[in-house]
Order: structure tokens, then sequence, then C-alpha cells
């Protein structure tokens, strides 16, 4: 067991967090600085997080996403959108682990710097709820991806991406696929202007028949529904301890200033309903975070009916988040609306994680329609 | 995408005050210039909204988040144009003599395109309802005149209430909390007048006003015994506006921190005297609350109505977004809220010119008055001369007293506070919900959806955070009863 080394690296994060990250939050909210983002990046090199997640044979630490998720949680507990940055990648990593490690080499030459560390990376999801599409195609001989996409995250860091795409008419099967941001064909477009996660905005992709190496299809052409389902788990297990993180920030401020306010001739604390509302922040605190430790750890017992679902434990523990944040807001009265004061950042940051992959709404259908296909 | 506007809500054919709210029918046969008036003024503030607000809500958004003290004059000298800024002063003096009801349509239509700018337009009748509370004839006849002329010249007129302090909020609200307070400001009496001294926070407009109501104790030791409420020119020596606050929503509408520092205001500028300031607040409150809960129901609307728009063009694969049950069953959960939020609003709007302020332009004396004397008379310098006098003076403070007494003031905290809860919490479900429906392509800005989410969360706690009213609401209607209970057993 690791967790040892699992609270080195937490411990090791926040002291670099509290240097690097904390002091410039609400200057990078107000108005981004992608450049500040990609220094914060280079110097997490020396704790090795973008490594975290990569398989060892590549270079990377190895670690399991368990690791990944408590480091996002604790990011996120400074800055969610500098987290963010890290889950997309953390992702791309995690897709990483799940493919036949003889191709590891292949794929990772490219992905890596002249230095040996990994190029930012990003997954981009096929978009299940509206018009766009990626396809992927046969021509002359060469496989060509198009199509478009109206969000996706880590466009203004990631060197490459990784696309799952269907295959052009099926309809069904689909294929993952590695690409260099240099690639020809490849335009990035507009930012969509999120309320949240400013540092790391969302933005929209054209693919215009970009040539695809034949080493960087990921698995195989047409079967790429395990690896979907692997990135898919793990970006929804990644934003649900991100939202987590921002939620525990949220309480510990409400918690310290509701015991310095003073209203009603006594610190604010003292009040019942002050201690209601802290209290059932704190239910819901606790159950997010045991919902998201239970992604990794509580499957070893066993027990089927406890068998985690990470899309269901991202859509509670954003919800949990968001009511926790709301809270926080509330507490702080009028201080917490204000930019300042860090707080109504949070609840802007918690419901773009909310609204991340599918809505809540959405995420609930899907756990039950799936159960009927086939 | 081929864009069209639904023919609702906003888009919809206009009036339909009554087919909305078909209760209003049976008042509409008994007493039809009362709701043919109100259908008049949804007419205009809808038109109004439409053209004019709702086009420019996000760039005005854009423009106050790089610059918060970013204002949208062109719009603000429109909505003067078109008399909204002092709509609620008589016709014949010169406004649009709207009933409470009327208002309460406008700023229904207007804050469900944009709350902030809803604010910056109506808020400019502060300075009315501020007169309106001790109701001294001279004073309230020089202020509407002072509107009037300014809405004339189209010169801004803004009037602020400075409650908040900056260790002082739900305390400059509430009686039991305001004996045990720690205020930043004080007045002292000098000859002449009073020397001010402390900061106020959080106040609407206080960047732009031209006349500050202040709360202030004389006595920061004995706040609520020695409260008192000044009325503070801008211009006067020593005020000074501070930073102009950076928020998550409201963007539009100025909050800014206020200095007093040896401000002198002289003794006609006591509105209210010592130990009698709380109750102005309190009386302020009996009207802005309610109308708090209106807005946000407005603001709710307006989400509600713009992700209506969104998912009825959004296509999904083969269909559109609003064709999914789902969505279907949650627009219909929504309208539900609304449709009964927006019942009780018009029902405290209702009892307001039945019971409030309103009522006392149904007073005889003044309904004489409005009806006899010729209209350059009403905003003369002669009457204004009389009006001053102490006999004639009283007379309104007389009037007003008897039309709308303490208990009434009392009632009105309280069913506006309820009004305000549900409204304001109303605010904050819908706008969340509605971006669970449209997702996270219908969150970007451009949509204007993401705008109602971010503007909502204030409504929860300005006005009064929401657990203070509900503060009030108990008090009001069981803690009273108990507390007379106590007493007779005592007896």
């Amino acid at each position: 067991m690791q967790i040892k080394e699992y609270n080195e690296i937490i411990t090791e994060c926040r002291k670099f967090l509290k240097n690097e990250i904390t002091p410039h939050v609400l200057d990078m909210d107000r108005t981004p600085d992608f450049e500040w983002a990609l220094s914060v990046w280079e110097k997490s090199h020396a704790l090795d997080i973008p490594s975290l997640l990569l398989p060892e044979d590549t270079g990377g630490v190895g670690y399991p996403e368990v690791c990944g998720a408590l480091v996002l949680d604790a990011i996120a507990s400074e800055c969610a959108g500098m987290a963010s940055v890290y889950a997309h990648h953390f992702t791309a990593s995690a897709l990483m682990t799940a493919i036949p490690s003889e191709q590891h080499p292949l794929l990772l030459t490219p992905a890596k710097r002249a230095d040996g560390k990994p190029v930012i990376g990003t997954v981009v999801f096929p978009t299940k709820s509206n018009e766009e599409k990626l396809y992927l195609k046969k021509r002359d001989g060469r496989l060509l991806l198009s199509g478009n996409v109206a969000l996706a995250g880590n466009m203004r860091y990631a060197g490459q991406y990784f696309v799952f795409a269907e295959e052009d008419g099926t309809n069904q099967s689909i294929t993952c696929v590695r690409i260099d941001k240099e690639s020809q064909g490849v335009r990035v477009g507009n930012e969509a202007g999120l309320p949240g996660l400013k540092i790391n905005p969302f933005m929209s992709m054209d693919f215009d028949d970009v040539e695809i190496n034949p080493s960087d299809v990921l698995g195989g052409r047409g079967s790429a529904g395990e690896l979907l389902k692997k990135a898919t788990d793990a970006f929804d297990g990644f934003v649900a301890a991100m939202a987590m993180g921002t939620a525990r920030a949220a309480f510990q401020k409400a918690d310290a200033y509701a015991r310095e306010r003073y209203q009603f001739g006594n610190i604010i604390i003292q009040h019942q309903e002050i201690q209601r509302m802290l209290g059932s922040m704190l239910m819901k605190l606790k159950t997010g975070t045991s919902a998201v430790l239970g992604l990794y750890g509580g499957v070893r017992l066993n027990l089927p009916y406890a068998s985690p679902d990470p899309t269901l434990a991202k859509a509670y523990c954003t919800g949990a988040a968001l009511d926790i944040i709301l809270d926080a807001i509330q507490i702080h009265g009028g201080y917490g609306y204000m930019h300042e004061y860090g707080v109504e950042k949070l609840m802007r940051d918690v419901k773009v994680l909310q609204l991340m992959m599918e809505s809540t709404p959405r995420c609930h259908i899907r756990a039950i329609a799936s159960t009927l296909k086939g | 995408m081929n864009h069209f506007h639904l023919q609702y809500g906003l888009f919809a054919k206009t009036p339909d005050l009554v087919e909305t709210l078909p209760g209003l029918g049976k008042l509409k046969e008994v007493y039809p210039s009362y709701i043919e008036g109100a259908e008049t003024a949804q007419k205009k503030a809808r038109q109004f909204t439409r053209d004019e607000l709702f086009p420019r809500v996000l760039e005005i958004d854009s423009k106050c988040s790089k610059d918060p003290r970013y204002l949208d004059w062109e719009l603000w000298r429109k909505a003067n144009n078109e008399k909204l800024t002092i709509s609620p002063i008589p016709e014949k003096m010169g406004g649009l003599g709207w009933s409470a009801l009327a208002n309460a349509v406008l700023v229904e239509e207007l804050s469900s395109a944009c709350l902030a700018s809803a604010s910056n337009i109506t808020f400019n009748t502060f300075g009315l309802l501020g007169a309106m509370v001790e109701c001294r004839t001279g004073i309230v006849l020089k202020i509407i005149k002072e509107m009037v002329e300014a809405q004339k010249q189209a010169k801004p007129l803004f009037w602020s209430w400075a409650i908040t302090e900056p260790g002082a909020g739900t305390d400059m609200e509430d009686p039991e909390a305001m004996e045990t307070m720690r205020p930043s400001t004080s007045a002292k009496k000098v000859p002449g007048g009073y020397i001010i001294n402390g900061t106020k926070c959080f106040i609407t407009n206080g960047s732009l006003a031209h006349f500050v109501i202040a709360t202030i104790p004389m006595d920061p030791e004995t706040p609520k015994a020695s409260m008192a409420t000044f009325l503070v020119p801008a211009s006067a020596k020593g005020f000074q506006v501070g930073r102009v606050e950076r928020k998550c929503g409201q963007k539009a509408s100025q909050t800014a921190e206020l200095f007093f520092n040896d401000v002198f205001v002289p003794e006609a500028n006591l509105w209210e005297p010592p130990g009698r300031g709380l109750r102005h607040t309190r009386e302020i409150l009996s009207i802005t609350r309610g109308y708090i809960g209106l807005a946000a129901m407005g603001l709710a609307r307006g989400a509600l109505e713009r992700c209506i728009q969104f998912a009825a063009e959004q296509k999904v694969h083969q269909h559109r977004l609003i064709d999914e049950e789902w969505v279907q069953i949650a627009v219909a959960d929504m309208l539900k809220d609304i449709r009964t939020v927006r019942s009780a609003c018009y029902d405290f709007a209702l009892a307001m010119d039945t019971y409030h302020v309103w009522s006392l332009f149904e007073k005889k004396p003044i309904r004489a008055s409005l009806a006899l004397l010729p209209e350059k008379l009403l905003l003369g310098e002669s009457l204004q001369q009389i009006a001053r006098k102490g006999i004639v003076s009283d007379l309104g403070t007389w009037l007003k007293h008897k039309a709308v007494p303490d208990d009434i003031i009392e009632k009105f905290v309280k069913i506006g506070s309820a009004v305000k809860v549900a409204g304001t919490d109303l605010a904050m479900r819908v706008s969340s919900r509605v971006l669970d429906i449209v997702g996270l392509e219908g969150m970007s800005h451009r949509y204007g959806i993401e705008k109602y989410f971010r503007d909502a969360k204030i409504t929860q706690i300005y006005e009064g955070t929401n657990q203070a009213n509900r503060i009030d609401i108990y008090n009001n209607e069981i803690g009273s009863l108990l507390d007379t209970a106590i007493r007779s057993e005592k007896i």
C-alpha cells in the first residue's frame, strides 16, 4: 500500500499550491494569463505531477488513478481551473494505462518533449447530445479525421489530443487516435465563454481531414469502446474529486468566517441556523468525499451493490458541491458575492464541473437507459 | 441555427397580464381603470425591455466585467425618456402615475432581461420612497419637483440607501440585532446640524448617487435607541465614494463603499430623529423586500424563457432538445413554481396599493389636491413654501401615519419577506436548473443563460439575508403571538 507516499505527495503538493497558485487565483480568474498556467505546469514537473499517472515503462510514476484524484482534490481546493488542466491530462494518462504496453513506445516517442517530460494531453470525447460529430475515414490508404466539437478542454495548453471518433458511416464503432497539435487540418476555434474554470477555457475544435499516423491509433480500429469507458470513468472520477476539493475550500472558508463574523450579538457560528447550515454542508462534504474514495477503494469488498459508478458519483458530488458552495456564499453574506473574497468563484467553477460531459439529469437517464440496450 | 423568438413571455402578445394572472379578471370587472393601467404599464415595460434592454444585456455585462463603473447611459436615457425612472409620480405632476401593481409589472419585465439594469432604472425612485416615510409635505413636493425636472432635462438623479456597514449587515435591519451591533458610523450634534463619520459598504448606486439616505446612530453604544436617518448630498464636503465592487453578477448595478469624513449635514436633513432610524429602515424594507422577490421571480422567468428558446432551437441528433421528455417535465415544473410565486408577488403588489403608501393616492385630500390644483401650482414654488410651513408639513405626516400605521409596516415586512424568500430561492433554483437543461454549450456567455445564475445569488443575500427574512416572518406571524400570550398570562 502506498498510503504514506500518497500523503507525502499531497503534502508537497499543498506546499507547492500555496506558493505558486494561491496568490494568483483571483487575478487569473479575472484576467487569465495562460503563460502563467504553463509556468506553473513547468514547475510542477519538480513534483512529478504531470507524469504521476503515466505508466512506468514510459518514464511515468505509474501511480493509480486514486492518487491522481487526491492530487486533483488538493489543487481544486485552491483553483479548480488549474486542477482541470491536470484532470484532462490525467485522463489522457489513464488511457495510456489501458492500452497494451507494446504500443507505449510507439505512442510516446512523439508525445515526449526533448527533455523527456510528457507533452500536455487532453481527451476529446464524442459529443453525445448534439449534432456535431467526429468521424474517421480511409482515403487513398490514408486514415483521416474530420468533424468538429463545440467544447473541448485544455485547448490552450495541450500539445496532443486523444480523440474518440466514429468510423464513418458505422454510427457505432469508435476509434481512439492521438493527434499532435501541429498536425495539418487541426483548428482550434473560439473560447466558449463559460463563467467558470477561466484559466482553462473550453474551446471549439475543427478537424479537417487530419491525417492519422497508423501507430497513433490506440487499441485498434473500431474497438475503442472499452477505452472510451476507461477515459469517461477516469474523467468523471476526477471531476467528482475536483468538485469535492472545491467544496472543501468553500466549507473551510465559511466555517472560518462564521467563527469571526459578529452579528446578532455574537459570532454567527453560535447561531443554531448557521450550525445547521454548516452541519448540512459537512454532511454533503463527507458523503461526497466518501463517494469519490469509494470509486477507488470500495471495490475491494467485492459487494455487487457497491460497485463503483463514476458517472453517478460525479453527478452526486458536483450537486453536493454546488449546494455546499451556495450555502458558503450565504454564510458570507454580501462579502460572499464579491470577487475578492474568492467564494463566488467557487460557485461558477463548480457549475461548470457539474455540466462537464453530461448534466446531472442526463447522467441519471443514461444510468438506467444504458441497462436497456441489447 | 435558424433564429426566431418563441411568442412567449417577453415576446408574447401584450398585454397578457390578466390572461396569465386570471384572478385579476374579477378586479378588472369592478375596477377596470386600475387593471387597464397595469396593462398599459406591461405594454410599455415589455416593449422597452424587448427593444432596448434585451439586445444590450450581454454587452453591458461584459463591459462591466472589465470596468465595474461602466454604465450604459444611452440605455438609461431611453428609460428616462419613457419616464420609467419616475413611474410612481402622479401623472399630473409629470410622472406616469403608476400604481404599485403597474410598477410590479415594470420590475418583472425589466428583471426578466436584466435585474441589474432594472435596478438602475427603478431605484431612481428611492428618494421619493424615503421621503414618503415621514411624508413631510414640503420635502415630498421638493423631491418630486427635483425628480420631474431632472427627468425632463434627461439629467440623472440617483438616490442611494446607505444601511449596511462593514461590520453590520443583518444587524442594521433587525430590532433585536441592532441592540448589540457594533456600528462604524456615528453622528454628532453640532450647532445648526450634525457631523457624520464612518463607513458604509455594498451600497447600490452609491457611486452614482446625488443623495444618500443614511441610517446612522448618534451614539454607537446605544445604536438602536439613537439610530437616526440623514439625507446626505453627495456634494457634501468629506463625503467620498470608495471602491466600486467587483461582483459575481448584477454587474450593471454598481455597488460601492462610502466614506463619511466629518461630513456636515444641516438640521433640515435629519429625516428621522434619533430612535426612529430603524423604523425608517423597516418601512423601506416593507416595500423593497416584496419588490426584490418580484424582481427575482422576473429573473427566474427570464432564465426559463431563454432556456426554452435555446432548447427549441438546439438539435440533439434527429430531434430538438425540447422534444425530450425529461426537459418538458423540468420546464413544466419550473413553470409551476414560477406561476405559484408570481401569484404571491402580485398579491403583494395589490396589497401595496390597498394598504401601503400607494393607498395615500386614494385618500380624499390628496385626490382632491391632484384633481383641483393646476399642474403649475403643484410643482410651483409658492405651494412648496406653504408646504414647508409647520402645520401643512405636519398634515402630510399625520395623513400618512393615519393611512399607513406602524402595524401595517410590520405586516408588510412579513409578507414582503415571504415573497422575497420565495422569489429569490426560486431565482437561484431555476437559474441553476436551466443550465442543467442547456448543458455546457448552452452555458456559453453568448446565450445569456449563465448570467441569470450569476445574478441570482445576490438576491438571497441583499435586502436582508433570506435567513434574516425568515426570522422576520416567524417573529411577525408567530413570535409576536407568543409574546402577547406570555404578557397576558403575566397580567
